[in-house]
């Protein structure tokens, strides 16, 4: 592969508008459905990623290519997933996630999984049905019956800053 | 055109449905039970899978559509329609929410071969260049247990080790995810609303991925957001690797479940180091260490047998 020959091989991704990037193999492999086709000798032209729209792919290549550059460093990797999502809101995060999912790049869902499952934190109930655009579907008496059960998680729950 | 009213009151009948139940077995017992209530036998298998796939549609919004008669139609009306046609059309509708007063209708084709039903779905809208997905449904597999959990019948020793509510939202997630969430986005688009990628528009498999980041008191509490995170928050998976992590893994088998587990469990460790301190002294101060409620299940937890004054300990005050 391009660390053995010593000349980086390129690959073209193209997103579902298309829109074209050029990005290292090294780095392109961290999907593992990237990196079968490469291994099944599919990847020479250029690789069309139908599920994923350019404004996303365009971030999950800086995190291939962010990530890849650090050497073997569990602790230096975590710290770098952390600043690289710490300014996308949740639409973006949405979008990666799917696009983790369809790449198959565990370690770029996880994070993102985690993320977003941060900002749900010591949320109110009122809080994440706003951000996340989320319809309350219970009927008044439900709703009280189901929180009522879940008092004892109410504790130290944030109040609404933006109601 | 269909009249503003009816889907008011179509919508509400299927909120009802819908609202009462919050488990996946349990909506499907009352779909199930209002549609094949008195039909025989034999003619019950095959509507089961179809009658499995229509309450999913229900569940996420869609209400069934007469194209003769241009109307929403009030339950499915199993006894007028007899034996199951080798092909099958359901036509349905989404629940208008806000501006979604667009007339959109998509079709639900049935087609059994064998033992395996594959089920196509798409916007019925005649033209060529439309998206159609389709799931495939082993009904040898899926019968029994969407049997069990109609009728609470016993199920077949071979299936004993399984658990049937397992199986049914397995199917549940399968047929939403390949089916009938596509179909729901490609309705919003049709209807020129612009389905924004939310929390609710993710598959369900990647849901519970973010889920599980959650600590068990936030996964707890995600359950009052809406019924549908209720019934992904309660996967007894996740309240099992909850529980794991918060108290180790403990052999914890008087609880039905994971969740119940770890409810119990944390209220017995937020309140063991008062317990370790009062045993040998009778707990004057045991009104502050309670919130003012009984010891969770403490005795059940451990086998033990406690002291009498702890067994009355109710008798004690100051209780406020």
């Amino acid at each position: 592969m391009a660390a053995e020959t010593g000349t980086p091989t390129t690959l073209t991704l193209k997103s579902n508008d298309d829109e074209l990037f050029s990005v290292a193999e090294s780095a392109a492999i961290l999907s593992v459905t990237i990196r079968n086709m490469v291994e099944d000798g599919c990847a020479g032209g250029v690789i069309p990623l139908d599920n994923v729209d350019g404004k996303t792919l365009a971030s999950v290549i800086t995190y291939m290519n962010g990530i890849s550059a650090i050497p073997a460093d569990e602790e230096k990797k975590k710290s770098y997933r952390d600043k690289f999502l710490s300014d996308k809101d949740f639409e973006t995060l949405a979008d990666m996630v799917l696009a983790a999912n369809y790449l198959n790049m565990s370690c770029l869902m996880d994070a993102v999984s985690a993320k977003i499952a941060q900002v749900m934190e010591k949320k109110s109930v009122g809080w994440v049905r706003r951000k996340f655009g989320i319809e309350n579907d219970y009927t008044p008496e439900e709703e009280a019956a189901v929180k009522e059960e879940h008092k004892w998680t109410f504790e130290g729950v944030e109040t609404d800053d933006d109601n | 055109k269909i009249r503003d009213g009816d889907y008011a009151a179509e919508s509400s009948a299927a909120k009802k449905v819908v609202g009462n139940s919050f488990s996946v077995p349990k909506f499907l017992r009352e779909v199930f039970t209002e549609e094949l209530g008195q039909a025989s036998g034999g003619r019950r298998r095959h509507w089961l899978l179809v009658l499995a796939v229509h309450a999913v549609m229900l569940d996420s919004g869609f209400l069934e559509f007469d194209k003769k008669s241009k109307k929403v139609v009030r339950g499915f009306g199993f006894h007028s329609r007899g034996d199951l046609p080798s092909d099958l059309s359901l036509f349905y509708t989404p629940v208008p929410r806000g501006a979604f007063a667009e007339n959109v209708i998509v079709v639900l084709k049935f087609q059994p071969l064998g033992k395996f039903m594959t089920v196509y779905g798409a916007l019925d809208n005649g033209s060529s260049k439309r998206s159609t997905y389709s799931v495939q449904l082993n009904e040898d597999r899926l019968v029994p247990f969407l049997k069990f959990v109609w009728a609470d019948c016993e199920l077949d020793g071979g299936l004993s080790n399984t658990s049937p509510e397992k199986e049914v939202s397995k199917f549940w997630i399968d047929v939403k995810d390949k089916l009938v969430s596509p179909l729901l986005i490609d309705s919003y688009k049709k209807s020129g609303l612009e389905y924004l990628p939310c929390f609710t528009s993710l598959p369900a498999d990647l849901k519970l991925n973010i889920l599980e980041c959650l600590s068990g008191v936030d996964l707890a509490r995600v359950s009052c957001v809406s019924s549908e995170l209720r019934s992904l928050a309660s996967t007894d998976e996740l309240w099992k690797s909850k529980y794991v992590e918060a108290f180790g893994d403990l052999d914890v088998l008087m609880f039905e479940n994971w969740k119940s587990a770890f409810v119990h469990m944390r209220d017995f460790v937020s309140f063991k180091p008062i317990t370790q301190s009062c045993l040998l002294q009778p707990p004057f101060e045991w009104g502050y260490c309670y919130n003012h409620q009984p010891p969770p299940l403490m005795p059940q937890l451990f086998n033990v047998q406690l002291p009498l004054w702890m067994q009355n300990f109710h008798n004690y005050g100051p209780w406020i």
